[in-house]
Order: C-alpha cells, then structure tokens, then sequence
C-alpha cells in the first residue's frame, strides 16, 4: 500500500472512530434524556385535593391534645411496670396475711405451758403458740338465727379459764389445738375431739465449750552441725 | 449566572427551612392549625417520595397520610438537628417501605397503568407525552423509549431504582435524599450513577444504539 493510501485509511480511521465517540455521546446524551423523563413522567403527579382535610381529620380524631399529652404518655410507659411489680408482691403476699396465726386468750395459754426446768446456762422453752380468736356469741343472735338446717348460723363459744380443757397437757410439751364445745341450742353438731398436737420443747444445747488446755511444747533438740573440713569450704 | 441561580436557591431553601421551624414551634405548642399550613407546605415531597416507593398514586395517599398523623404525634420529639423536611421524608420513607413490603407486583403496576384517584379513569403518564407538542416521529420515538423505559426501570435491583426516583422527583436534595435513605451522599450519587449505566446498557442491547 502507498503512503499515501495509509495515511488515508489512517486519517479516515480517526474520523471514523471520532464519528463514533460523537454518536455514542449523542446517544448515551439521548439515552439520559429519555431516563429522565420516564422517571419524571412516572412521578409527575399531584397529590389528590383534600390530603391536608384528611391528614385534619385523622388528627382529630386523635387525643385532645396529643402534643401535651406525650408527657402522660411516657409517665404512663413508667407507671405500668411499677402497677404490676404492686400487684404481683401483693397477690404474693395476700396468702401469707390470711393465714398468719392470730392471737391465743393469754389464760388459755397459761394453763397450758409447762416450763422445763433445767441447769443454769440453759435457756428457757418457748411460750405456746397462739390459737385463732373465737368471737363472742350472745344469746340473742342465736335466737334471731332463722330455722332450717342449711340457714343454721355457726355458734361458737370462748373457752373461758373456768373451762378445763378435755386433754392433760405432758409436762414437756405443749398443747398448740383448740377444742370447740358443743352448743346447748342445737345449732351445729359438736366437733369432734382433736387430737392434742405436742411439739417438743426445743431445747438448745450448752453454748459454752469446754476448756481448751494447751500442753506447752516438748523443748526442740539442739541441732548441732559440724563445721566444714577446710577443703569443702566455698570460696 | 450560575453561580447566582445557587446562591438564590440556597438561600430559598433556608427561608422555607426557617418557616418550617417557626411553624413546627407553634404546632409544639399546641396549635394544629400551625401543622396543617405544615402539611400544606410538604404534601407535594412527601407524596412524591410515597410515589417513588409504592408506585401507586392510591397508597402513595395513604401513606403520605400516615406519614403527616405519625409526625404530629411525634412532633414533640423533634429536636430541629435536621431539617424539618428531611425529617418528614424520613417519616414517610419508613412507611412506604413497610407499605411495600405488603404489596405484591409493585413492578406490575409500574409496568401497567395506575388508577387515577380523582376521576377514577385509568392513568397512563404515556398520555402526556403525547400531548407534550413534539414533532410525529420524535413524539413516536420518544413514547417507544418511555414505554421500553418502564418495565426496564421497574426491574432494577430496590436500591438503584429507589434512588434513581428520589432523585428524579425534584422535590429533594442530594443531602436530603441521603440523610432520608440514613447512607453517604457519595453513596446515593453512586447509586443513582449505577441505575443509570444499568439501564443504558440495557437500552443498547435492545438495539438503541443510535438514538
């Protein structure tokens, strides 16, 4: 080929490829244009009318003041957990108020206690346990009571000091149960007898130890060490 | 010239920014009215960046409305950090996308026409272009791009096409936009960059070599 003929062919392949960076700019340019305005065609709508109307009403038929009211709202966030740590220690604790033993007629418990006697340096038995208190029944309210077996009211009587009770107490242990007396207007049957629950009195031991004596050591043997023959000393 | 036209809308900007937190002190203070002008005055971003997300103009509504009741009533939490603005669109943002995580097909309806609310009638954006005045055969060819466009934008991974709309809606910053999606501003430019490249790819695959 000529030299002519190359730097012809060169010079035309610079044009050609200059034609096409021109035309892939045009088109890449194009090809922008029209991005652009499928997304702006896509996204090119109005709100509808009213949107503030509704976004209104929504909002009124919200709380009152619902700006004021966050305040309330996180004091409530914080009461919630504290109302139900309340309600949980008091059904806990509820169980135990019921069942506490209530306080026993001060002779009843008199009569019934025996204190052991024992050497100096123990301690003394616990006093007896207290029983449930049984209220007072006038004769009055007996009679007012309606007839039929299933309306009888309950009777109960107050065991007086004057009242032996029906089970000897033993010497070291202590009668902890109640025995209700049959009532003479015919309300409900007597109970029957229970047997005495003894508990024994607890008696802890002695405290005090026995002397501790300490023998004087036996005195330690002389150690003799012989000295080192002059060739074993260290220099 | 330019540099005049920044400066003008920067300065537009911090005034409507200035305004928005007058209004937002008022509306702290209890008065609703003061939220409605607020409403007023942003309907228009967050419906289109409720648009951009679901791609329906009915739930676009209905979660820009969500969007204004959810900020009025955590409007006493707004600690002016940011703009007023950015902290709705965010507002919104969330919302449209736990509104589109419930819908199925959301590249069907982008693909389809989408109900019009007012009229009822179908809505076809292909319409307008056809009234835009163009010439016969720039107007065909236009409306064969649009329409190849469509279902090409709609298959682009959630990422690229979110930010490609953000940021063809015109109603958002760059920074905006990236402080709504809580990424880089680099990050956003990148991604808006990448569905562009993407779809021109596509584009020319299809035989738009020569546009």
């Amino acid at each position: 080929m000529s030299e002519d003929g190359g730097r012809s062919s060169e010079a035309r392949g610079r044009t050609d490829a200059r034609w096409c960076s021109e035309a892939g700019g045009r088109t890449d340019a194009r090809l922008d244009l029209a991005i652009d305005r499928a997304v702006r065609e896509l996204l090119d709508v109005e709100p509808p009318a009213g949107l503030r109307g509704r976004v209104m009403q929504r909002i009124d038929a919200l709380s009152p003041n619902p700006v004021a009211s966050a305040f309330g709202r996180k004091l409530a966030w914080l009461a919630l957990p504290i109302a139900a740590a309340a309600i949980l220690v008091l059904t806990v604790l509820a169980p135990w108020r019921s069942a506490a033993p209530a306080e026993v007629p001060p002779r009843l418990a008199s009569s019934a206690q025996s204190e052991p006697s024992e050497a100096q340096g123990e301690l003394a038995a616990p006093r007896a346990v207290v029983t449930p208190p049984v209220p007072p029944v006038t004769p009055s309210a007996s009679r007012r009571a309606p007839a039929g077996p299933s309306a009888a009211t309950p009777v109960a009587r107050v065991i007086t000091p004057s009242t032996p009770l029906a089970v000897p107490a033993p010497p070291d242990h202590e009668v902890v149960a109640a025995v209700a007396l049959p009532d003479a207007a015919g309300g409900i049957g007597e109970l029957a007898a229970i047997a005495p629950i003894a508990i024994a009195n607890i008696r802890p031991s002695a405290i005090i130890s026995a002397e501790i004596s300490i023998a004087p050591l036996p005195p330690l043997a002389e150690v003799h060490i012989a000295p080192l023959s002059p060739p074993d000393r260290r220099n | 010239m330019p540099s005049i036209d920044r400066v003008n809308a920067a300065d537009i900007a911090d005034a409507a920014s200035a305004m928005d937190h007058a209004l937002v002190r008022r509306a702290q203070a209890g008065d609703v009215e003061a939220f409605g002008e607020l409403v007023e005055r942003n309907r228009r971003a967050v419906f289109r960046a409720a648009l951009a997300a679901v791609g329906n103009p009915t739930e676009a509504d209905d979660v820009a409305q969500e969007a204004f009741v959810t900020a009025f009533q955590k409007l006493a939490g707004f600690r002016a950090e940011s703009s007023f603005k950015t902290w709705l669109l965010t507002i919104t943002w969330r919302k449209a996308l736990d509104r589109r995580k419930g819908l199925t097909k959301w590249m069907h309806r982008l693909a389809g026409p989408a109900s019009s609310i007012d009229t009822g009638e179908e809505w076809d954006p292909m319409d307008r272009i056809a009234a835009g005045g163009q010439s016969q055969e720039d107007g065909l060819l236009t409306s064969d791009l649009q329409r190849r466009l469509r279902p090409l934008i709609a298959s682009l991974p959630k990422k690229l096409r979110d930010a490609l709309l953000l940021a063809g809606t015109g109603e958002h910053s760059y920074d905006e936009i990236a402080r709504m999606l809580g990424i880089p501003v680099g990050t956003f430019k990148w991604r808006v960059s990448e569905a562009r490249k993407v779809l021109k790819q596509k584009m020319r695959a299809m035989g738009y070599t020569d546009v």
